[in-house]
Order: structure tokens, then sequence, then C-alpha cells
């Protein structure tokens, strides 16, 4: 495996206390990566690591494609091609749908898949028509539901032509068939556009469903890794984070 | 807050509408320019009439400098007129003590205020400066400038000032300065339409709308922020440059935070954060009150600054976008199919 995003040695403290303890990861060009691991195990702050949000307390390397991100402000790291959607969407709330997913056309490349030369308007109305949102293009952003604000996020995020993009539990709050939705559109991100996922998801029934390989985060470090099957039946997982989940909610 | 409006058709615009949209954008400044420049005529040549004419218009120029900085990235420059001081000072030592052709000389005061006002936003963005700390740092710029040039006394003529020999009859003529003023004004709305169009623009709405996310969708945060103290400072150092020649005289009052800033700020007040034709508008209503409030004397500046504690607590959008909003409204409730025509109103004057 030839890697697209390589992770070597990553560090982050919060008061002395370490929240990714020395996380070593790597992602190929098509793969989906799922994260999961108990509340507080350093999965969002992992992911702020590698977009550039959060300056890591060490680190050997953070490369894209070879290219050394480690430093880089996250508007760069976002050019280079690395997108995020935060757990929380963030919106640009004076923009119409249609100008918000516009808006991450403008700064970056054409969208993924697209050779032509497209406005940013253009490359927007194509998003939202894979996503399903293009018939609220001209609608304000307060008008969404969740489940459509996660959308436009990750509409914002692939009108740039992201080559990894970077998903922290996107589909919490959302009701069943939200979430049968949101699975298709990320399979459909993958298998149609090449787009690598690191995926930090809590709904185990979505991250057995997609997840090429599955990383478990424990205390900032990694407790166990490989085919999702595998990993959510070993011993170490089901006591760590199952046990403390308590709730059913991995047996999905 | 304020809703776009769905378009009729809802398809993507081609190439020949965005052209023509982008021409329509600037139908405002058209307008502007066209009323404006039938302003002396109204006035019938009364050169005092016309002297508050061209103080409006240089008002106006330095209201829409303060929305390129303030309005678009929200930092809070409160030494507007330290810079145009800089500027205006820098230039009147140059052409008249130094003997530098007027042009050069102007072009150099421009030059040095912009220099002071992106390192300022280069401060603050470096420094992760909020806005009251902007406030306070730039307010203190202002206190040092007075008190150096007052000290300065031989070069600037201190406290009472100093007469300024340099600037021809376009500058000093009643009807022609009101003129060039009243280009420098256009040209800066041209300039304020086109940068909310360009990518620097978006830039702008983006980091003021929510700066992570800014930055998450590749703006380059710092530099759009620095770009806006940069290009404001620019236009305010040359109206404070062209205001001294044109004056005749130059002396600390003229550029004094009372005098300068805190009528900018009422100006901002009236016109609306942002809006493309607040600053105009703005500029017009302080001329007026200005006029109403003459017999008062010293006075006036108690005036002003319970005028702007009213404005800032009362309408902090601005006093024209909030009217705007109330036409709209109403007339959007007598005729609903209107709404596009509604929607332009409201998204020139929004933020
Ligand atoms: N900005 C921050 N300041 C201080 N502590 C933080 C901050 N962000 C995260 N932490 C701490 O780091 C640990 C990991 O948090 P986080 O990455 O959010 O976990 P997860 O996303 O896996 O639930 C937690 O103990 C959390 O309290
Ligand atoms: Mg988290």
């Amino acid at each position: 495996m030839t890697a697209l995003l390589e992770v070597r040695g990553v560090t982050r403290h919060f008061g002395g206390l370490p929240a990714v303890d020395g996380i070593d990861l790597e992602v190929a060009a098509d793969e989906i990566l799922a994260i999961i691991g108990p509340n507080g195990a350093g999965k969002s702050t992992l992911l702020q690591l590698i977009n550039g949000l959060l300056a890591p307390t060490s680190a050997q390397r953070i490369t894209l494609d070879g290219t050394e991100l480690l430093g880089a402000k996250p508007h760069r790291i976002r050019r280079a091609g690395i997108a995020t959607v935060l757990q929380t969407p963030r919106m640009f709330p004076s923009m119409s749908v249609r100008e918000n997913a516009a808006l991450g056309a403008r700064f970056t490349g054409p969208p993924t898949g697209v050779q032509e030369e497209l406005s940013p308007d253009e490359a927007a109305m194509r998003v939202l028509e894979r996503l399903g949102l293009d018939d609220r293009a001209d609608a304000a952003v307060d008008e969404l539901t969740l489940h459509d604000k996660r959308l436009l996020d990750l509409a914002r995020a692939l009108a740039g032509g992201p080559r990894l993009v970077l998903l922290d539990e996107v589909m919490a709050g959302l009701n069943p068939t939200e979430i049968d939705r949101f699975v298709a559109v990320v399979r459909g991100i993958r298998d149609d556009l090449g787009v690598a996922i690191i995926w930090v998801e809590h709904v185990m029934r979505a991250v057995t469903d997609l997840a090429d390989r599955v990383i478990v985060l424990e205390a900032g470090r990694i407790l166990a890794e490989g085919d999702a099957v595998e990993v959510l039946r070993d011993r170490r997982v089901i006591e760590a984070y199952l046990g403390q989940q308590g709730d059913g909610h991995a047996a999905g | 807050m304020t809703a776009p409006v769905p378009s009729a058709d809802g398809a993507t615009p081609s190439a020949a509408t965005c052209r023509h949209t982008t021409l329509r954008a600037y139908l405002p400044v058209a307008i502007a320019a066209a009323v404006l420049a039938a302003v002396p005529l109204a006035l019938g040549g009364s050169g005092y009439l016309m002297s508050l004419a061209t103080t409006a218009l240089v008002f106006a120029a330095y209201a829409i400098g303060m929305n390129v900085i303030f309005g678009s990235s929200g930092q809070l420059f409160l030494c507007l007129g330290a810079l145009a001081g800089v500027a205006g000072f820098t230039s009147v030592l140059l052409a008249d003590d130094q003997g530098w052709p007027l042009a050069l000389s102007v072009t150099t005061g421009v030059v040095l205020a912009t220099a002071i006002g992106a390192l300022f936003s280069w401060v603050a963005v470096r420094r992760n400066l909020g806005v009251i700390f902007v406030g306070i740092v730039t307010l203190a710029f202002s206190l040092v400038f007075t008190n150096l040039v007052q000290g300065l006394r031989t070069l600037t003529g201190g406290e009472t000032g100093r007469v300024v020999d340099a600037g021809g009859a376009a500058l000093r003529g009643p009807i022609s300065s009101y003129y060039l003023f009243l280009g420098v004004v256009v040209g800066f709305l041209a300039l304020y339409r086109w940068l909310e169009g360009s990518r620097t623009g978006w830039a702008w709405r983006a980091l003021k709308d929510d700066p992570v996310a800014a930055e998450l969708a590749g703006v380059d945060v710092a530099r759009a922020r620095i770009l806006a103290g940069t290009i404001g400072a620019a236009m305010v150092g040359l109206i404070g440059a062209l205001f001294a020649h044109h004056e005749a005289f130059i002396s600390p009052t003229s550029y004094a935070f009372a005098h300068v800033d805190v009528r900018v700020l009422i100006v901002i007040a009236f016109g609306g954060i942002g809006s493309l034709l607040g600053p105009v508008v703005g500029a017009v209503m302080l001329g007026v009150i200005d006029e109403v409030l003459r017999p008062l004397g010293q006075l006036r500046l108690a005036v002003y600054g319970a005028l702007l504690l009213a404005l800032f607590l009362g309408f902090r959008r601005g006093v024209v976008p909030a009217v705007a909003d109330v036409v709209t409204t109403w007339r959007r409730a007598r005729t609903p199919s209107d709404a596009p025509a509604a929607g332009r109103g409201t998204r020139a004057s929004k933020h």
C-alpha cells in the first residue's frame, strides 16, 4: 500500500496530559479508515492535528502524498487537499446554501472528478446535485435540518476537490433514515470520486458497513487496528470501548 | 440574518447573465455619481454650501475606508484621523519644505499611512488581538500622533498649525475641488464594489461569519485581514493628504480623534457598517447635523458623543439599513411578487 496520508509520532498535550500520544497512521488513496474509541480518547484532537487547527506538542511528520504539512496553517492544508467536516456544522450564515458550497471552491482547485473550468457557483451546483441539496441552493442555511447542514459542510469540502476528507462524528444526532442516506453519500464519495476518508464515528452499524479498516483509540493511543468485524470482536476493544458505552450503541 | 431570496428559475447563471449582473452591481455607484455630480447645480454656486458639500465628500471617503477596515474584517481602527494626518503632514512637509512635486509628496504620504495601517493589521493578526485590543492599540497611536505633531513645533507649527502653499487651482477652487473629491469618492465606491465580488471580498465575508470555518475552506484569514487594513489605510491616507492641500492649512485639529474618528463612526452608524452607499448617505446626514448644531460651538462634541452612543445602542446595523428593511417588508407585504427586486436592496446593505 502506498500511503496518501502518513502520520508519524504525533503527540498533543493539554495541560501536561496527553490527548494524543505518539500516533502513527497511514491512509491509502481510496481508503475509508474509521477511528473509533470512547469519549475523550483523542479522536477529534487527532483530526485537528491533521487539518492544522491544532499544533502538535511533538511530531515527526504529517505528509500528504509526500508533501510535508507539519506547521502549515489550516488553509494551506486545505489547499493541499485535506478537507474537514467538524462535529458541529460550521456554516456561513450570511450566505445562501449555494454560496456556502461555492466558498469551498473559491480558494482551492476544481471539485474532484471534474475536468472542465467551472465557476465557483457551477462547482457548487455540481456538488449540491450529487448530495441532493440542489433544490435548496438559494435557501438560507438556518432553514436546513442538522442532516442537511452536515451535507452542506460536506458539499463545501468536496467543492474544493479534496483528496482526503476528515469526518468527525457526522452521523451523531441523525435518525436511522438519515444515517442510511449519509452512509450512501459517504460510500459514493469514495467509490465514484476516489476520495479517501478518515472517519471518526460512534454509529457502529455505519462503521461495519463502510470502513475498510478500523483504528481503536483509547487515551490517545492506538489500542487495536484492522478489519472492522475483527476489531469489534477484540476482547480489549470490548472492554475499553463497549464497556464504557454500555448502552448497546456498538451492537447496532 | 437576511435570507437570500430564491431566484425565479433556480438555474445556474450562464456566463452572459454573470456579466450582466456584474455590470448591474455597479449601478448604485453610477447613480450616486450622477446625483452627486448635480449637487453644485442645485446649490447655485454658493461658496459656503459648496464647502459643506466638499466636507461631506471627505467624510464619505473616510467612512468608505473605515468600511474596508472595520466593516469587512472587524478590525476596529480608532486612528483614522492619525493615519490621514500622517499622510497630510508628510505630504505638506515634503512639498512645501523640500520642494517635492505635489503628486510625489501626496504619494509618499499615502505610502507611509498605508505602511502604518498594514503594520497595525499585521501586529493584530500575529498577536491575535480581539476587537477591543485593536481599538486600544490604535487609539493609543492617535494620542501619540497628536502629541508628536504638537511637539515638533518647528516642523508642524505645533497646535496652531501652518499654512500650506502647495496645491493647485484644482484643489482650491470651490467647484473644482468638489469634483476632485467626488472623483475620489466614486473611485472608492467602485473599488469597494469590486472588492466585494472578488476573492478577497468573499474571504472577508467568510471570516466575518466564522474565521475557523473560513480557514477550513481554504481562506488565508491572516492575509485577508492585513489586506483590509492596508487598503483601508491607503484610502484614508489619500484623503488626508488631499485635504491638507485643499484647505491650504494644516493643524492637528483637522486630524484629531474627536474631529475625524468620532464623526466617521457617526457616519458609519447612520449608513450601516459594510453597506456600499451607507457612507455617502451618512456623510450627508452628518453635514446636516453639523449645520444644525453650529450655534452650539464647542458643545457640539458632547452632542456627537451622545449621538454616537444612541446610534450604536439603538441601530447596531445602521439607520439606513434598518429603515430599508422596514420599507422592504412593507413593500413585500403589499406586492408579494416583487421579492427579487427587494432582495438586491437587502443584499447590498447586509453585515
Ligand atoms: N482545547 C482543549 N483544551 C483542553 N483539553 C482538551 C481540548 N480539546 C480536547 N481536550 C482533552 O483532550 C482529550 C481528548 O479529547 P477529544 O479529542 O475531543 O476526544 P474525542 O473526540 O475522542 O471524544 C479529552 O480529555 C479532552 O478533555
Ligand atoms: Mg470528538
